[in-house]
């Protein structure tokens, strides 16, 4: 799970024509995030969520990249301050988010059952399931959805029997999902592809 | 010189080339401490950086103008804005002032346990009781292995710090709980009767604890149910003893939980050859129903229990040999309602109400005694967050208690009928004084029905946080706490009993790892003195003190998929009270207590498997003949427990687990007869205790035609 997230992921359709200020700042914050600096592109989201306080997608990258750094660090000092501060910002933002936002609740409660797995996984395994089966029921076109659930169930294999050929095919359904996904609004999350292919080796191996 | 001027030239062209302006600063509060993590940006063109911890910050804009809104962001500190307008490089310092009000309204909303809370109580969670062996279940039994905390053999009850099991309250949602442990005669030891899974979290304090709490000279337990609403599932479980179903259905904003639980040992007892002969072996049919509602910036919880059990046995006793015939029939129900709103952003209210009724029949031989018990305790409380630095809470809380006991030998049979109230006052302030000072300072007044005088009971305690790591504390307490109402038939009581707390707290806490000292002094006075044989001549003279020290570590770090703890303590403690009219060490405590809990995780075979190991130091008896000078010794205790859980899925779950793995057969206590001679020694009902279960979670969402609807 831990080595999943430390790849580095490079999909970013950087837009180089004309550019509102949103964009500027977007691309300002990703772009350091890529160069491997998390905090001064949270901090830049920061700025740009203070200046369009109506769009979800500044702090839905600011959550994500706290989880993903999360998940290179599981055991550090801050990292339930940031579980409990990313909740209270999911628990605002959710209802406008929709699917991406139960994902990214996923997310961090995956990363809460990672801090502590033998005491945690009972107790968060749930919470965890039903948030991406949430996110495959508001949008099951969504192949963020459909692979962070696919690859949950998978990933436990190795604390539990799971039915592997039927997560596998899930992936694989993932996989045509990522091909097929556009978007009009410009940053919409579309990260994950290279992740799937790269879980895709827990079915190979079986 | 000419090449001077040259170099000269390039400098200054290339500068003029660069085009670039520093924006650079410090960031401190109204004190003028620096403030960490601000970030200072260019409002249209987000450049910007984060202030380090001396507060300063500093970035270059590669432009040759700025005209912009330098703003500063900070969490706690707010928002600042400062117009620029320069060619040239900047530099400014800046003053933000704290917006308490806004870190205030966080902390009410989450209620969030702070790190001052914790130096006093230590929280657990569900999983920490059911995967300790050694404790399938039963909170008190990880409770034992908590620095302070102490059971015995024979009784099972939770004992703080050398006090009696009377002297620690248990708490639901705030509530006091009358009946908390399952009904027992003779030595059978008893248990929680709690589901921990029906708990968010569970904090035990060994002293020194909060003046919303009272009536309790040695400690409380409080046990919270979440406020959240569960989602829908269904529990199965089927084991050795019994069996168990659970729902939850969640519609709306509510969830109604309830789980059904039979538990019988005849089959249990037909096939393990125990110490005792089954007349009518222990069963217990039980309900516990959990509802929750959300309400607009609130909720209500009700939790309910209703259990029915009995058993008859008999037993024969050594050395005497002689033949007991024991007995108990017990039904209970308990109700505990709590519905919190939060009246403004910093202000929350708090209303609960506890009601149990409980009917319990036990005959020990030709002796029978009957007692109902009616409880209600009634609680308001009305939290207020003054700013980010001072919190306050006041409240009252009203106990009316009433018992009808028939005590009878053969033929005769007395009955008689009492009852009590209790009232009582409590109000308590935080402060975060800075420098990582902070001071708790509450009182709490208590009335008493039957006593004229009200107490007055300072509590505080304060706390120094020497670093993020580390903090010390240091608490005071005054307790007071009245007879039981059994004790209360016979005597009338004049005064309360009392004990002071003094307790200096260490704690470490890094990575996951804690590490926790704590020094106690409880200094007991006007406890009930009887006279043997002559009951009438009872005074409140006694007295009596327990010093020691504990120490615990925990750690779920150093070692991948291990997590252990161990915890030691020491009670140097002596009383005179009861039928003790010389200093004595109380039968009920042991000097030294040890345990070990370690719980693996083994990743090729699903299956966690834990072992604890307790070790406890002989408790000393005394003949109630007081001719007799002997202390009688109990033996040492040793006791290794082991327990294996394997995951066959995520929802199904096999455990077993065998207590007293090593089959010792030790002394717990000692039984004095009137008419002298060699008391009779009380052992385990049984070598070992072996429980095989299966469970099994249904929840509502069936994944079977998920992949259809893709």
């Amino acid at each position: 799970m831990k080595k999943l997230f430390t790849l580095v992921f490079s999909v970013f359709s950087l837009m180089g024509f004309a550019q509102s200020k949103y964009e500027l700042g977007m691309q300002k914050a990703l772009q350091q995030w890529q160069d491997g600096h998390p905090k001064e592109a949270v901090a830049i989201l920061d700025r740009v969520a203070t200046m369009d306080k109506e769009n979800w997608i500044p702090v839905y990258y600011k959550v994500f990249i706290e989880v993903t750094q999360g998940f290179n660090n599981p055991q550090g000092d801050d990292v339930e301050d940031i579980i409990e501060r990313n909740r209270i910002l999911i628990d605002q933002w959710i209802t406008v988010g929709g699917d991406e936002w139960y994902v990214l609740k996923g997310l961090n409660e995956t990363l809460e059952l990672i801090t502590d797995p033998m005491n945690k996984g009972m107790t968060q395994s749930p919470i965890i399931n039903k948030a991406y089966e949430q996110a495959v029921k508001l949008n099951p076109n969504n192949p963020r959805a459909v692979y962070s659930l696919a690859s949950f169930h998978l990933n436990s294999a190795k604390f539990m029997k799971v039915d592997i050929p039927y997560y596998c095919q899930m992936l694989e359904k993932s996989i045509v999902l990522f091909d097929q996904q556009k978007s009009d609004v410009p940053f919409y999350p579309s990260w994950g592809k290279d992740w799937a292919v790269k879980t895709q080796e827990i079915c190979k191996n079986k | 010189m000419r090449t001077l001027l040259c170099m000269l030239l390039t400098l200054f062209l290339g500068a003029v080339q660069a085009q670039t302006i520093t924006i650079s600063g410090t960031v401190v509060n109204e004190r003028n401490k620096p403030i960490e993590n601000v970030n200072v940006y260019l409002e249209e063109s987000f450049d910007g950086a984060l202030s380090d911890a001396k507060g300063y910050f500093t970035f270059t804009v590669k432009d040759t103008v700025v005209k912009d809104v330098l703003k500063l962001m900070h969490p706690q500190y707010g928002n600042m804005d400062v117009y620029i307008d320069t060619k040239e490089d900047y530099t400014n310092s800046f003053v933000m002032s704290g917006q308490d009000d806004l870190l205030g309204e966080i902390v009410v909303i989450a209620k969030s346990k702070n790190k001052r809370e914790r130096a006093e109580s230590i929280g657990l969670n569900a999983m920490d009781v059911v995967s300790t062996a050694g404790s399938p279940g039963n909170i008190i039994g990880v409770l034992s292995t908590m620095p302070g905390a102490q059971t015995n053999g024979e009784d099972g009850r939770l004992l703080i710090r050398g006090g009696k099991a009377d002297e620690s309250g248990i708490y639901v949602n705030g509530i006091k709980v009358f009946q908390p442990y399952t009904a027992s005669v003779g030595n059978v030891p008893v248990r929680s009767k709690f589901n921990p899974f029906l708990f968010k979290g569970m904090s035990f304090s060994a002293g020194g604890y909060s003046a919303e709490f009272g009536d309790a000279l040695s400690g409380v337990l409080q046990l919270d149910t979440s406020d959240d609403i569960d989602p829908s599932r269904k529990d199965i479980s089927i084991s050795t003893v019994g069996v168990s179903f659970g729902q939850t259905h969640q519609w709306g904003k509510n969830s109604l939980s309830y789980s059904l639980n039979y538990l019988n040992l005849g089959a249990y007892t037909a096939l393990v050859k125990q110490r005792y002969n089954s007349k009518k072996p222990f069963n217990t049919a039980s309900a516990e129903v959990v509802y929750k509602r959300e309400v607009k910036d609130g909720g209500y919880k009700l939790y309910t229990a209703v259990d029915f059990t009995s058993i008859k046995y008999e037993q024969e006793i050594e050395p005497s040999n002689r033949v007991d015939t024991l007995a108990f029939k017990s039904n209970n129900v308990y109700m505990n309602s709590l519905y919190f709103k939060k009246l403004s952003p910093y202000m929350r209210l708090d209303v609960g109400t506890g009601l149990g009724y409980s009917d319990y029949k036990g005959d020990s031989n030709e002796k029978h005694i009957g007692r109902k018990n009616w409880d209600l305790n009634q609680k308001v409380k009305l939290s207020y967050q003054w700013n980010s630095k001072w919190q306050s809470f006041i409240g009252a809380d009203v106990q009316v208690a009433q018992l009808d006991l028939t005590r009878s030998i053969g033929k005769y049979s007395t009955n008689n009928e009492t009852d009590a109230t209790r009232f009582a006052l409590f109000f308590e302030n935080n402060w975060n004084i800075g420098s990582g000072v902070s001071l708790r300072a509450g009182v709490r007044v208590n009335k008493y029905s039957t006593i004229s005088d009200w107490t007055i009971e300072p509590r505080t305690m304060l706390t120094y946080q020497m670093d993020t790591k580390q903090q010390v504390s240091l608490s005071y307490g005054v307790f007071n706490q009245a007879l039981n109402l059994e004790q209360a038939i016979s005597l009338k009581q004049e005064d309360w009993m009392q004990a002071d707390h003094y307790i200096f707290n260490y704690t470490y806490e890094f990575k996951k790892r804690m590490l926790r000292a704590e020094v106690f002094y409880k200094d007991y006075s006007k406890l009930l003195l009887t006279p043997m044989g002559k009951p009438s001549q009872y005074s409140q003279l006694g007295g009596g003190y327990a010093k020691g020290f504990d120490v615990f570590w925990k750690d779920s770090n150093t070692f991948k998929n291990f997590n252990y703890w161990i915890t030691y303590t020491y009670i140097d403690s002596k009383r005179k009270e009861m039928y003790w009219d010389e200093w004595v060490q109380p039968s009920y405590v042991a000097k030294h207590n040890f345990s070990v809990v370690t719980k693996y995780w083994i990743e090729q075979w699903k299956s966690q498997v834990s072992m604890t190991y307790n070790f406890t130091t002989p408790r000393h008896f005394y003949n109630t003949d007081t001719t007799d000078k002997v202390v009688y010794k109990s033996s040492q205790i040793h006791n290794v427990s082991m327990s294996w859980a394997y995951l066959l899925s995520a929802q199904k779950i096999l455990y077993a687990s065998v207590d007293n793995l090593l089959g010792r057969n030790p002394v717990y206590a000692y039984q004095f007869t009137q008419q002298g001679g060699q008391p009779d020694v009380i052992n385990p009902t049984a070598k070992r205790f072996v429980y095989i279960g299966f469970m099994w979670t249904i929840s509502s969402n069936k994944k079977s035609n998920q992949l259809d609807n893709l």
